[in-house]
């Protein structure tokens, strides 16, 4: 006899438990009597951290496969459009020290790589925005589309930046009211075991027994059941990422008309770097740091004074923030028996490149793809899922460390410290021990599993001012030519976007007076 | 900019319309806003589709005149050159404004564009008559600018039933002109017929009595018209 999988119990609520009740719940048709039966228990008591206020683009497929109208997300969740993060003040510190990683491939992408000739002919302008237009946008405030385009659609790639604890209370409702997802307010007390180890259930205060037949854990940090019940290893990967706290602030616009930034802004600090992004009714500012390497005293002045920037002295002193503390790492194993750790359960990363939500995504879109039919299958696919998502994790640590090892500032021990090859791991140092000699492309990144492509290297290494030698580059008359028009078309392309797109602010004051058509 | 002003038998009592409806007057336009009360009339001479307004992104009904920007192929020496010219056009150069009443209501009123160059204060039809009541002309404008009030909302019903029913579907067009000239047309909507097709026995019963099934079948049979519009074309190009 085969045990088959027909309910799943989420533990948690907050946005890694409402995105995957959604995603498993729209998928698995839970909604009809012939569904995946889909649970999920949340504490009355915990309050959600509310992390990940970036998406990536994947988010806008994520909603889509729910059935949400991205009109109703925009205007419940504060959402603002999002176009990539522009580094400022990482390499050198100065004032006029940035670059862009925008989420558009650059120009003809798919047809050929365009870093070789720009790095021996193109330096009137930066690699980003030589061969990708988005900067231009950004620079300029202006968003990714018109009201005129579809929903979901896009000119110019987007994702999001969106209020965390209103995204859950959205998701939460769409959840119950469409997906016919179950819904327990409850604590957890107890975690009741099957011999074989695997759970039969969760006890809840007052709710008594949850049965399932998969769990997933949603708890954030304190990891109810990956953690707690099967004390499966975190694996610290502070050695790697130096950044261990945070202290986050809720900055209002100075007037209704304020520009909305449609990027996240990360600007590089003495021992750490701050976020600034744009929601429609206020900005998320945080001081990431090291506190090995500052305090909490002198971080929360170099955030005052970056804050008092924008809004003055006087408005910025009287901010209060918020301190959380980050453990950079992850679990050994994110599946474990018939549990799956999905969110700050499984690990957190600094937010450098909004990597939380996403891996959130990628964690609910495997497990509801893959929903193992009976238990018997299951330990296939778990040893599957944790192949894949250690290489995810590792991937990101490498990219995220990438951000800093190029870095030409002393000012402090932070950056110093950061490009001691010891703290560097080998996948990333023999990466770039290739891309000394050749340009990063698409070779290099072969799995279907990849987080970030070739592309995303390429804006980070000449963003930074790296060098790929340059002795043994010989492009044909044929990549020249086509090197060249791909710049060319960028240009104009630049320019016709640059006159056509509205204001990131106008478009949303628009979604907001008409909303996007489906089609 | 014209700024219309509000249409007054003492301000207005010289003023007199040069022209008739065929008259063209002002920058011309590929297409027109419609109202479905026209379509059957409109559908024997134009293409009607759906295309959205780039300001605010809703779907509005238009007849389609030409194809690129500021073509229309109806118009010659300064004259309409067909049949039916829409409601829309018709109008000018008068509008509908709303105002707030004392009361603190919403009323609609008519206004006139005196910046029109069909405005005169020597030839043409007058507006008012000597006791300064409207003159026959101004009522039957009247008439036409309550029409295309009612229409709009009318019409904008009938978008709205069609996209609550998902029946909207992008209409793409890649026209080769005698000349060898290849345009691609986009920004285009048209009902899908296989959404027609697929209606229940309730649904068409139900979009028969709103009107909305005429309509929409006026809007297919319309398309019909592009092959007219692409000869006119041909014909302008001289090939």
């Amino acid at each position: 006899m085969t045990q088959p999988i027909t309910s799943v119990v989420i533990v948690g609520g907050g946005t890694a438990g409402w995105i995957t009740a959604g995603t498993i719940a729209a998928q698995h048709q839970s909604n009809t009597d012939a569904g995946l039966r889909v649970s999920l228990v949340e504490s009355p008591d915990i309050k959600p951290i509310g992390v990940g206020e970036g998406t990536w683009p994947t988010m806008r497929t994520t909603l889509r496969k729910m059935g949400i109208s991205e009109t109703d997300f925009i205007r419940e969740c504060d959402v603002g459009f999002k176009q990539g993060a522009k580094f400022a003040k990482w390499v050198t510190g100065a004032d006029d020290d940035f670059y862009y990683h925008p989420l558009v491939l650059p120009q003809g992408f798919m047809h050929g790589n365009l870093a070789p000739y720009w790095q021996t002919n193109g330096h009137d302008k930066s690699f980003s925005a030589a061969v990708c237009y988005q900067e231009a946008l950004c620079e300029n405030g202006l968003a990714p589309k018109s009201i005129a385009t579809p929903e979901y659609e896009a000119v110019a790639n987007y994702a999001y930046h969106l209020n965390a604890g209103k995204f859950s209370e959205f998701l939460k409702k769409h959840c119950l009211e469409k997906l016919g997802v179950n819904y327990t307010c409850d604590n957890v007390t107890r975690v009741i075991s099957k011999d074989n180890g695997d759970i039969a259930a969760v006890d809840t205060q007052a709710s008594g027994e949850i049965k399932g037949d998969l769990f997933i854990d949603c708890t954030g940090f304190h990891g109810l059941l990956i953690d707690k019940h099967y004390q499966v290893p975190f694996i610290d990967k502070s050695d790697v990422l130096f950044v261990d706290s945070a202290l986050a602030a809720q900055v209002p616009y100075s007037s209704e008309d304020d520009p909305i930034a449609s990027h996240t802004i990360s600007t590089g600090q003495a021992a750490g770097w701050i976020w600034d992004i744009g929601l429609q009714s206020r900005r998320g500012v945080g001081h990431v740091y090291s506190s090995r390497h500052t305090d909490e005293e002198r971080a929360a002045e170099a955030l005052t004074r970056y804050i008092a920037q924008s809004v003055g002295e006087a408005r910025a002193k009287e901010l209060s923030f918020r301190k959380i503390p980050i453990r950079p790492g992850h679990r050994q194993v994110f599946w474990q028996n018939n549990c799956v750790a999905v969110g700050l359960s499984a690990g957190f990363l600094e937010p450098l490149e909004a990597s939380a939500l996403v891996l959130v995504e990628l964690s609910a879109e495997m497990i509801s793809e893959q929903m193992p039919t009976c238990r018997e299958a299951m330990d296939t696919i778990a040893k599957r899922f944790n192949q894949t998502f250690r290489y995810r994790w590792d991937r990101i640590i490498d990219f995220l460390k990438l951000h800093y090892i190029l870095t030409q500032r002393t000012d402090n021990d932070f950056w110093i410290d950061n490009c001691d090859p010891d703290t560097i791991p080998d996948s990333l140092n023999e990466l770039m021990a290739l891309w000394r000699y050749q340009h990063p492309w698409d070779h290099d990144f072969t799995s279907r599993r990849e987080v970030f492509p070739a592309a995303s290297y390429q804006y980070v290494l000449y963003g930074m001012g790296f060098k790929t030698e340059s002795d043994h580059i010989r492009l044909t008359p044929q990549e020249r030519a086509f090197a060249q028009r791909q710049l060319q078309e960028n240009d104009r392309i630049t320019r016709m976007m640059v006159s056509k797109l509205p204001s990131n602010r106008a478009l949303l004051n628009k979604v907001h007076d008409y909303g996007f058509q489906k089609l | 900019m014209s700024e219309p002003v509000l249409l007054d038998s003492n301000t207005h009592k010289n003023t007199r319309v040069l022209g008739d409806a065929r008259t063209v007057v002002g920058p011309v336009s590929r297409n027109c806003s419609v109202i479905t009360q026209e379509f059957q009339r409109l559908a024997s001479h134009f293409p009607v589709l759906l295309t959205k307004n780039e300001d605010t992104g809703q779907f509005a009904c238009v007849a389609l005149f030409g194809f690129d920007p500021g073509e229309n192929l109806f118009v010659e020496k300064d004259r309409w050159q067909v049949g039916y010219v829409p409601l829309n056009i018709r109008r000018h150069p008068f509008m509908i404004g709303a105002q707030t009443t004392p009361a603190g209501e919403e009323e609609h009123v008519m206004l006139i564009d005196m910046q029109s160059e069909r405005i005169s204060e020597q030839d043409g039809e007058a507006l008012f008559n000597d006791r300064g009541f409207p003159t026959p002309f101004t009522e039957n404008m009247t008439s036409v600018l309550k029409t295309l009030k009612d229409g709009f909302v009318e019409t904008q019903d009938f978008i709205q039933a069609l996209l609550e029913q998902e029946m909207i579907v992008p209409a793409n067009f890649e026209i080769q002109f005698r000349n060898g000239e290849r345009r691609e047309i986009n920004g285009l909507y048209t009902i899908s017929q296989d959404a027609l097709d697929a209606l229940t026995p309730e649904q068409v019963v139900a979009m028969h009595r709103s009107g909305h099934l005429q309509a929409a079948y006026m809007m297919i049979a319309s398309l019909g018209q592009m092959e007219q519009l692409i000869e006119r074309k041909n014909q302008r190009l001289g090939a």
